[in-house]
């Protein structure tokens, strides 16, 4: 057992050093000249920037309003995802009548209703919220009618003989059987939302880490552009956490 | 020609995809390489791929370049980790016998791993050009002065409403036929094998 225990540290070891050896080597080609610092800039240097800007500039506002946007966005699309999805999906005529329409909105790139919303609302921020979260809305809808699709009909047995109403029957049976759908759904609907989040602030000239970085890449500040990619690789991590968290937490029953 | 994203797609998909492919493969063998590269690949996937839209027009400019460097940056992860889990799922017992008959890596490869993770390698591929499409047209409607995306953010900007939906009505057409007709090809390939989703 001791024995796995220290084959585990040293791979986990090995890991930990072939990701560094990847930082080495970008500082090794940037600190020999390879590439030009306008295209791929020292590491060291987006680092330090990165803390400056967090510390001394406004880098970290930019973030918080980023986040926000996303955070609210998905909110907004896992709230209707779950309810029109639980809907759809307990009526096998609902189901017949609504999922070809769902099936031809879905491949819709959302960021194809960017034009669309400034066309009618303006640069709005509402607008871009309410773009996101129709965006991001598919994942969760989509295995939401999987998940209350394929709810084992004995228990739609157990809570007519219970005399269970269809609501409670959705939130006391549905939900908790649908939910290990819903929540890879909403991991994927996470993503899209960080994603439609940066496009929508480039394309609608928001105050968010979107616009920092295009207005960065724009202006050949290559440091500054690294600097804003770092923190968004970073929210990206710190998504996964979440959801990660999130699974452990509402699902007990699946904690390996 | 102009207003054409497939060819940036099919170039990012050629090199991200393929390169995603070859490294699943080797990960999905090679137990020990893909637990080296773990914590560098939970590093660098979250990346979103607009992150990469900045730099690669840093690096580009604008034009077709540029798109497929983006498209092959997103191709290029849901390829690796699906066909790695693809190829480390193949049964072991084929690998068993790839190793009692002695064959050559690349033969091993060639006659027995690809046939057996075929299937579901072209689930992944589905997948992934569905994705490959929405960024190509979000990197249009972002940036790039370039193809469908961007037509269609020139008609709202010259106020003709009905160039603008009439964009948005053929990319929702464009990416319904591409769904259906990549599930169409791979039933009529695989039958129902590998069609379960492998996400």
């Amino acid at each position: 057992m001791n024995r796995r225990l220290v084959d585990a540290l040293l791979w986990q070891f090995g890991a930990i050093a072939f990701a560094c050896a990847i930082f080495g080597l970008w500082a090794l080609i940037t600190h020999l000249g390879m590439v030009k610092q306008i295209f791929l800039p020292r590491p060291d240097d987006v680092f330090v920037t990165l803390w400056h800007q967090l510390t001394q500039g406004n880098l970290l506002e930019l973030t918080a309003a980023t986040l926000k946007r996303m955070l609210y966005g998905w909110v907004i699309a896992s709230f209707f995802g779950v309810l029109i999805g639980a809907l759809v999906g307990m009526s096998p005529s609902a189901r017949a009548w609504i999922t070809p329409t769902l099936e031809l909105l879905r491949p819709l790139p959302a960021s194809t209703l960017l034009p669309n919303g400034i066309a009618l609302y303006g640069l709005d921020p509402n607008m871009l919220l309410a773009i996101i979260a129709f965006g991001a809305i598919w994942p969760v809808l989509l295995a939401t009618v999987q998940g209350f699709a394929t709810i084992e009909p004995r228990l739609l047995e157990v809570s007519n003989i219970l005399g269970f109403g269809r609501l409670s029957f959705a939130w006391k049976f549905g939900l908790p059987s649908a939910m290990p759908d819903v929540l890879d759904g909403m991991r994927l609907s996470l993503t899209a939302c960080l994603i439609i989040t940066v496009i929508g602030e480039i394309v609608t000239a928001q105050d968010g880490l979107g616009t920092t970085i295009i207005l960065a890449a724009r202006s050949y500040r290559s440091v500054d552009l690294f600097a804003g990619v770092v923190l968004l690789g970073v929210v990206g991590l710190l998504n996964n956490l979440l959801l990660t968290w999130l699974r452990h937490w509402l699902l007990p029953w699946k904690r390996s | 020609m102009d207003h054409d994203p497939f060819l940036a797609i099919g170039l990012g998909l050629a090199v991200g995809g393929g390169l995603g492919v070859l490294g699943g493969i080797g990960l999905g063998l090679s137990p020990a390489a893909s637990r080296i590269t773990s914590i560098a690949i939970e590093l660098f996937r979250p990346i979103p791929p607009v992150a990469v839209i900045p730099i690669a027009l840093l690096i580009y400019g604008f034009g077709i370049k540029m798109e497929a460097a983006i498209i092959a940056f997103t191709c290029f992860w849901p390829m690796l980790l699906l066909t790695q889990a693809v190829v480390s799922s193949v049964e072991p017992r084929l690998i068993e016998v790839s190793r009692i008959l002695e064959l050559s890596p690349r033969k091993k490869v060639m006659s027995i791993v690809l046939p057996a993770a075929a299937a579901r390698i072209v689930t992944a591929l589905r997948l992934t050009i569905g994705i490959a499409f929405i960024v190509a047209v979000t990197t249009e409607i972002a940036v790039n002065p370039f193809g469908l995306g961007h037509a269609m953010m020139i008609s709202q900007m010259e106020m003709r409403p009905s160039f603008m939906y009439a964009y948005i009505s053929w990319l929702a057409a464009l990416g319904w036929l591409i769904n259906t007709g990549l599930l169409m090809i791979q039933r009529r390939m695989f039958g129902a094998m590998g069609l379960e989703v492998t996400q």
